[in-house]
C-alpha cells in the first residue's frame, strides 16, 4: 500500500475544507443510521426462517415438489450456509454503520474541541469504512456474476 | 475551539492518506459492478427475458448514479493524494468537496429509496 506522507512539509486545511468535512460527516451519520435498518430486517428474516423450518419444509416439499429425503439431505447444509451468509452480511452492515458514525463523531469532536487527533481518528474510521465497502461490493459483484452464469446455462 | 485554518500534523496526514487506496478500489469495484450489470442485461436479451425493458431502464438509472459516485470517489482519491504530496490546500478542499458529493448522493438516494418503499407499502395496503 502506498504511503504518501514521507515529506514533512505543511499541508493546510482551510475553513472551506473543514466545512466539507462537516457536511460529509452529517451525511455519513445519516447513512450509518439507515444501514442499521437492513441489518435489523436481515436479522428478522433469519430468525423467521430458523423458527419456521417446518413450514419451510412443507413449502419446499409440497409446492416445489422436492422429496422429503432430498430435503432432509440438504436441510442442515442449507441452514449452515444461511447462517454463514447471515453472519457475513450482518457484520458488513453493522461495521459499515459503526465506522460511518465514528467518522462523523470524530470530525464533530474535532470541530468542538479543536483536537486534531480526533480528526486523524475520524479519517482512520473513514478508511475502514472504505475497506468494508470494498468487501461488500466484491460480495455483491460475485453474487451477481454467479446469478448471471446460472441464468445463462440453465434457463 | 476550532481554528479556521490549521497546518495538518503528520499523523493526520497519514490517516487521510490511508483512505486514498481503498476509496480508489471502491470506485473501481463500482465500475466493475456496472460491467456485470451490463452482462446481466445481455444475458437477459439472449434468453428473451420478458421484463428486459424494465431491467434496461433500471440498469441505466443505477449505472448513471454508480458512475457519478465512482467518479467522485476517484477524484477524491486523486486530489487528496495530490493535496498531501503537493501541499496544496486547494486540492485538499476539492478532494473533500468530492467526498461530500459522494456522501450527499448516497444520502439522497437512500431518502428516495425509503420514500419509494413507503409509497409501495401504502399502495399495497390500500
Amino acid at each position: 500500500m502506498e504511503n504518501n506522507t514521507s515529506n514533512l512539509q505543511p499541508v493546510e486545511l482551510n475553513s472551506a475544507g473543514a466545512s466539507q468535512i462537516k457536511s460529509s460527516g452529517k451525511w455519513a451519520k445519516f447513512i450509518g443510521i439507515v444501514f442499521v435498518v437492513p441489518a435489523i430486517l436481515i436479522t428478522l428474516l433469519f430468525v423467521s426462517i430458523i423458527t419456521n423450518t417446518d413450514k419451510l419444509k412443507k413449502m419446499i416439499t409440497e409446492k416445489i415438489g422436492m422429496s422429503e429425503l432430498s430435503y432432509s439431505q440438504i436441510e442442515s447444509f442449507g441452514l449452515i450456509a444461511l447462517a454463514i451468509l447471515y453472519i457475513v452480511f450482518i457484520t458488513v452492515f453493522v461495521l459499515n454503520a459503526f465506522f460511518l458514525i465514528r467518522f462523523r463523531n470524530g470530525s464533530e469532536n474535532y470541530f468542538l474541541t479543536g483536537n486534531e487527533d480526533e480528526l486523524a481518528n475520524s479519517f482512520n474510521n473513514l478508511g475502514k469504512y472504505f475497506k468494508i465497502s470494498v468487501v461488500l461490493a466484491i460480495l455483491y459483484a460475485f453474487g451477481t456474476l454467479i446469478a448471471v452464469v446460472i441464468t445463462f446455462f440453465t434457463s | 475551539m476550532l481554528k479556521t485554518e490549521i497546518i495538518l500534523k503528520e499523523e493526520t496526514k497519514k490517516e487521510i492518506a490511508s483512505t486514498i487506496e481503498w476509496s480508489k478500489y471502491a470506485a473501481y469495484i463500482s465500475i466493475l459492478q456496472i460491467a456485470i450489470g451490463l452482462l446481466q442485461i445481455i444475458v437477459g436479451l439472449i434468453k428473451g427475458n420478458a421484463s428486459i425493458f424494465a431491467s434496461l431502464i433500471s440498469f441505466l438509472i443505477s449505472s448513471a448514479i454508480s458512475l457519478v459516485m465512482s467518479i467522485n470517489l476517484l477524484n477524491y482519491s486523486k486530489l487528496i493524494k495530490s493535496g498531501i504530496n503537493n501541499h496544496s490546500s486547494s486540492d485538499l478542499y476539492q478532494a473533500l468537496h468530492h467526498l461530500k458529493t459522494y456522501f450527499t448522493i448516497m444520502g439522497v438516494l437512500i431518502i428516495i429509496l425509503v420514500l419509494l418503499g413507503l409509497i409501495g407499502l401504502i399502495i399495497s395496503i390500500n
